[in-house]
């Protein structure tokens, strides 16, 4: 008769069965050995049990305890990261508002790029001098008032609206990026203007006032249909140290259009034309082109 | 999703102690062998450990989790065999004192007698626990290492029953084997055991371990 000595340990027999195996375990030394066996392997298994049991848990722990790090690293990054902008937008005293329109000192004249040294942007020999803020027709000045958000200039030439807008999407103007620029030059890019000049405000405030802030406020209002406004930022630009003297050149063009001032304009354009190496060289005689048709 | 959300909340319980608020529990938790009173029985007593190790001039970052889980292995054992019985003490307090005795183990071996066998070596250490605990060792392993030469099916059989603790009735409802009554089952494990139970005889024959 087979005997199983697994469910006897295991509790499992009861009744007759049990005591059969009892009488059986003791006139028969081969199933009590049998029994030891398996009391020995049940023993080591449940060690294995526990053993593993352990191991889980020592696991768990080492888990747990990397996510509590992970959350904990992650609350003071929020915190250091809150504090900051705390910081910035609160704490930080925001430096006074720049004048409108914007005052530049003139550059000393030992600190003057000799025009042999910046051949692309000096106008060639014997052309006429570039139009210079003192030469704005009597009566008009650069002082447009504070920024207006969105909306045309009343006095703008309204026939050179639609050539402004044709001559925009052909030659695009340029749009500087890098570092906090970005995001305002993606708002030009979308034609966002009016929330473009809202963030140069913002920023005009905040941080030391440069070239590119000068120029980017300058395309906004001039794509706005601002001309007045956009020349007084442009006309500190037209220097020789300008990084966007070129491209100041030529929208200073496109203001003169806008504003109606069309002599001002043709004599800009000319010389942006002239002036070979000009990257809008070719786009500003097509430009004159046209508005020579539209002055017939 | 909420037991996610009551895992996530869970990470913010930094104090082990709340999972097993009493002695009482955390010694109930052990005895079934639950991961997570482990868990809180090796959280409470890591750095005691660690202190012993640094007493002992050993390296602590080596072999606290040694030490400990030896420990905590040592004291389950106990409960198992019911030679501890819960009299309202803490659990934590009684493996740190295993802990004491496996430290000077480790002092001894590492000082003393390095080349002794923590088989004899224990001998001095005047503790049953500790010495039995080495003894079963060769034996665990020799089971481990046999396991490995039954079949796939036994190997399941046998690990679901006694190393995963599922009763025969859940390994059935369950659909865990190819066996679809509990009957069929037991009797299948019977055959793997007797097979098993053959295999370790045949070491006995060459090595006299059982």
């Amino acid at each position: 008769m087979a005997y199983d000595v697994e469910a006897y340990l295991n509790g499992e027999l009861h009744g007759e069965a049990l005591d059969a195996f009892e009488r059986e375990l003791q006139q028969n030394p081969v199933l009590r050995e049998e029994l030891a066996q398996q009391r020995d392997i049940m023993n080591a298994l449940q060690h294995i049990r526990r053993r593993e049991r352990i191991a889980d848990a020592a696991d768990q722990n080492r888990r747990e305890h990397r996510q509590r790090r992970f959350v904990l690293g992650l609350t003071l990054l929020t915190l250091f990261g809150g504090l900051v902008l705390l910081y910035f937008y609160w704490i930080r005293p925001a430096s006074p508002a720049l004048p409108f329109p914007p005052q530049h000192p003139p550059v000393p004249e030992n600190q003057q790029i000799p025009p042999s040294q910046t051949p692309s942007l000096t106008p060639p020999q014997g052309s006429p001098p570039f139009i210079a803020q003192n030469q704005l027709p009597p009566g008009k000045t650069t002082e447009p008032g504070p920024l207006v958000r969105g909306g045309e200039e009343p006095d703008i030439d309204r026939n050179m609206v639609p050539l402004f807008d044709t001559v925009m999407l052909q030659s695009p103007p340029f749009v500087p990026r890098g570092g906090s620029f970005d995001a305002v030059a993606a708002q030009v890019v979308a034609r966002a203007y009016t929330p473009a000049l809202a963030r140069l405000q913002k920023m005009n405030t905040r941080f030391v006032q440069n070239d590119t802030l000068q120029y980017l406020t300058a395309l906004c209002l001039l794509l706005q249909k601002q001309p007045v406004k956009a020349s007084a930022y442009l006309f500190p630009l037209n220097r020789p140290d300008s990084p966007f003297r070129e491209e100041t050149q030529w929208l200073l063009g496109l203001d003169f259009l806008l504003q109606g001032k069309r002599d001002a304009a043709i004599k800009t354009l000319q010389l942006v034309q002239k002036n070979t190496a000009h990257p809008r060289s070719e786009a500003a005689g097509r430009l004159l082109d046209k508005v020579a048709m539209l002055g017939h | 999703m909420s037991h996610s959300l009551g895992r996530f909340l869970g990470l913010f319980n930094l104090d082990p102690g709340k999972r097993y608020p009493t002695n009482l529990l955390l010694f109930e938790g052990l005895r079934r062998l639950d991961t997570q009173a482990i868990q809180c029985l090796q959280i409470k007593c890591r750095r005691s450990v660690a202190y012993l190790l640094r007493q002992a001039g050993l390296s602590a970052s080596d072999l606290t989790d040694d030490v400990l889980n030896e420990s905590i292995l040592v004291f389950l054992q106990k409960i198992g065999d019911s030679s501890y019985q819960f009299t309202g003490n803490a659990p934590a307090t009684y493996t740190i004192e295993i802990a004491r005795r496996l430290v000077a183990n480790q002092t001894r071996l590492k000082t003393n007698q390095p080349h002794i066998e923590l088989k004899d070596h224990h001998q001095n250490i005047q503790d049953d626990s500790v010495r039995d605990y080495y003894d079963n060792l060769e034996k665990v392993n020799l089971i481990e290492q046999l396991l490995s030469h039954l079949g796939e099916s036994c190997q399941r059989l046998i690990r679901l029953r006694y190393l995963e603790g599922l009763s025969d009735e859940e390994t059935v409802a369950q659909k865990l084997t190819n066996y679809h009554t509990v009957e069929s089952l037991k009797v299948k494990r019977s055959e793997c055991m007797k097979k098993l139970r053959a295999l370790a005889a045949r070491l006995h024959n060459k090595k006299e371990l059982f």
